[in-house]
């Protein structure tokens, strides 16, 4: 018997984990163990769509997430999962490794891919050196831990198995108290849905160019995203509109990469476009070796002729 | 005075990145480099000193290339560096890391402060920093982007998805760090040359207490390639070229 455990905060994450996990127990045949943080509907929503049982675990309210890694460490080691799928929020890729230091187990860190063989051995993919490479890896003893992106696998329909939902209050850590929790701003563009994004990099000279950026992506009925120094070091535009590894993933049917030149980083959040054309003045520039169109050109020149260009073209 | 232990993994350069045949990745001629985020926890830990005092000990574990970041992080600000070095260690996953870098630390007297960085370059794994707290069972305040002490106990910011989360813990305790925490300086000729005079203390895997139970990987790689791209590569000549192929990729 194969023992699955799946662990979110999230519940819309954690229904995805019960779902593939459900599907993994039944190719084996093995149970589900949906573990909910927080909030009980969670734990009642994963036992509709397919766990087993469900363990709640009560955490005092300023208390962080990671103080509940004892406690689910103990858990665990009475109940000897094969397989643990976190879900990789932040938060939940540091309990899930304090969790495997507890048990002295190994943890696959999100993993964008999971493959479990007959023999129950799990096989996963995960990006390495910040996106210029995709490693596969195995476990090599019996307790798996993995921690998988959000939204790796599709909402499951409704699939009622077990009802008992066991709480477990999560002892307090006095040393560690949460004093003040606020809310992050949304003021950039939402690249992460746009069908066009205009990217600009550090080969913007100066802001007030941003103007014509701004134009072209608006005749294209985009959005402008950019790279990560335009937006943490020059500060030109939001955090939330730069593209990469570290920043937000696109996926847009045209990306137009101005200025920028194109580093695995950059390149992870961006690789799904459907088309990719870049503008960059550095004919050797990484980013033609990962664009469908490419022109070099200057963007100081380029920008205006390609805002009349598109002009002429009705737009 | 705050004792702060930074913990900084010397990685391949990923910008020294090929890809050979099959989409394999080749890294035989990559250099090495402090990893970016440990640089910021460099940074942060003379920052810290330089306004409580107290002293900095750099540490990191690999196999005998490590020998070569002794000096590069010493002229970052630490006092003295320790190694965990040694042949085995040289390709340790995150279970090894920890055990191995919370091993040194034991070695150590005291200490406040422990800072990494939020994740390497290379894996950016994510899991050292928490895995060494659970290890030492000390909190561990993961993705700070603003640190304050205050006495005995030290204030963070976690810039986490929805939000900030302020936090207040009692040292000691391990802190992540973001890029956005601090901007690192370069060492300057001075910082270079004083590096060399500070003092390395090596530890191998036989003074770490290491048997095969913490050398045995826990995770193995099977493969690394190049995530796939057959983009088109088309050049134009003109902006009006690509004028063009924008509004069809459109319509
Ligand atoms: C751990 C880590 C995570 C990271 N995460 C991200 C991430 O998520 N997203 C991200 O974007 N970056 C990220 N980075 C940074 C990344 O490595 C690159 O430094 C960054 O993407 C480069 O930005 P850029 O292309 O704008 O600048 P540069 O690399 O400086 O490129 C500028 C380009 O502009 C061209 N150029 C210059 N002048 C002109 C001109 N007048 N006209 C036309 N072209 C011109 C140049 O030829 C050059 O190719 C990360 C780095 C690390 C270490």
């Amino acid at each position: 018997m194969s023992k699955i455990w799946v662990i979110s905060e999230q519940t819309a994450t954690l229904l995805e984990l019960t779902g593939e996990a459900r599907r993994l127990a039944d190719a084996k045949p093995g149970t589900v163990t949906a573990v909910a943080l927080q909030d009980r509907t969670a734990a009642e929503a994963a036992l509709a769509h397919g766990a087993d049982e469900a363990l709640w675990l009560k955490l005092a309210e300023n208390q962080p997430l990671e103080a509940a890694a004892v406690t689910l460490s103990e858990l665990m080691r009475d109940a000897q999962p094969n397989l643990v799928l976190f879900g990789a929020t932040l938060r939940a890729r540091d309990l899930a490794a304090q969790v495997a230091a507890h048990l002295g187990a190994a943890l696959g860190s999100c993993a964008t891919a999971l493959r479990v063989q007959a023999d129950g051995h799990a096989e996963f993919e995960r990006i390495v050196y910040g996106g210029g490479g995709v490693s596969t890896q195995a476990f090599t003893g019996p307790l798996q831990l993995l921690t998988i992106s959000p939204r790796t696998f599709a909402a499951p329909a409704a699939n009622t198995r077990g009802t008992s939902i066991r709480e477990v209050n999560v002892p307090v850590d006095a040393r560690v108290t949460i004093t003040a929790r606020k809310a992050r701003a949304q003021t950039g563009a939402d690249i992460a849905g746009a069908t066009v994004v205009v990217g600009v990099g550090r080969g913007l000279s100066k802001k007030e160019d941003l103007a014509a950026v701004q134009q072209v992506a608006s005749k294209l009925g985009g959005a402008v995203g950019c790279t990560r120094p335009v937006a943490e070091d020059l500060q030109w535009l939001p955090e939330e509109t730069y593209i990469g590894i570290s920043g937000r993933k696109i996926a847009p049917q045209l990306y137009l990469a101005l200025g920028l030149s194109g580093q695995v980083q950059h390149l992870a959040g961006m690789r799904d476009s459907k088309l990719v054309v870049a503008i960059n003045k550095d004919e050797k520039a990484p980013i033609f070796e990962h664009a469908d169109v490419g022109l070099v050109a200057a963007l100081e020149t380029a920008l205006p002729t390609l805002i009349d260009e598109l002009t002429k073209l009705g737009r | 005075m705050p004792n702060v232990i930074v913990c900084y993994k010397w990685v391949l350069d990923e910008a020294d990145l090929r890809v050979g045949p099959g989409g394999a990745l080749n890294l035989d001629n990559a250099g090495r480099k402090i990893s970016e985020y440990d640089r910021n926890a460099l940074e942060e830990a003379a920052l810290i000193t330089e306004k409580h005092g107290g002293t900095i000990t750099a540490v990191s574990l690999g196999g005998p290339e490590i020998k070569a970041s002794a000096k590069d992080a010493l002229s970052r600000g630490p006092n003295s560096v320790i190694l965990a070095m040694d042949p085995t260690l040289q390709a340790a996953d995150a279970h090894t890391t920890a055990l191995g870098l919370a091993a040194a630390v034991r070695t150590l007297s005291a200490y406040d402060l422990i800072l990494c960085g939020e994740g390497s370059g290379d894996q950016y794994a994510q899991q050292v920093g928490p895995r060494m707290a659970a290890l030492l069972r000390v909190p561990c305040i993961s993705y700070v982007n603003k640190l304050t002490l205050d006495g005995d106990h030290v204030i963070c910011e976690r810039k986490l998805e929805e939000g900030v989360e302020v936090v207040r813990a009692q040292l000691p305790v391990v802190v992540t760090v973001l890029p956005d925490l601090n901007k690192p300086r370069i060492p300057g000729l001075k910082q270079v040359m004083g590096a060399a005079k500070k003092p390395q203390v090596v530890l191998d895997a036989k003074a770490l207490g290491f048997g095969t139970a913490e050398l045995t990987p826990r995770l193995s790689t099977l493969a690394v390639k190049a995530p796939l791209s057959n983009r088109k590569k088309l050049r134009v000549q003109n902006v009006a070229e690509l004028a063009q192929q924008l509004v069809s990729a459109l319509s």
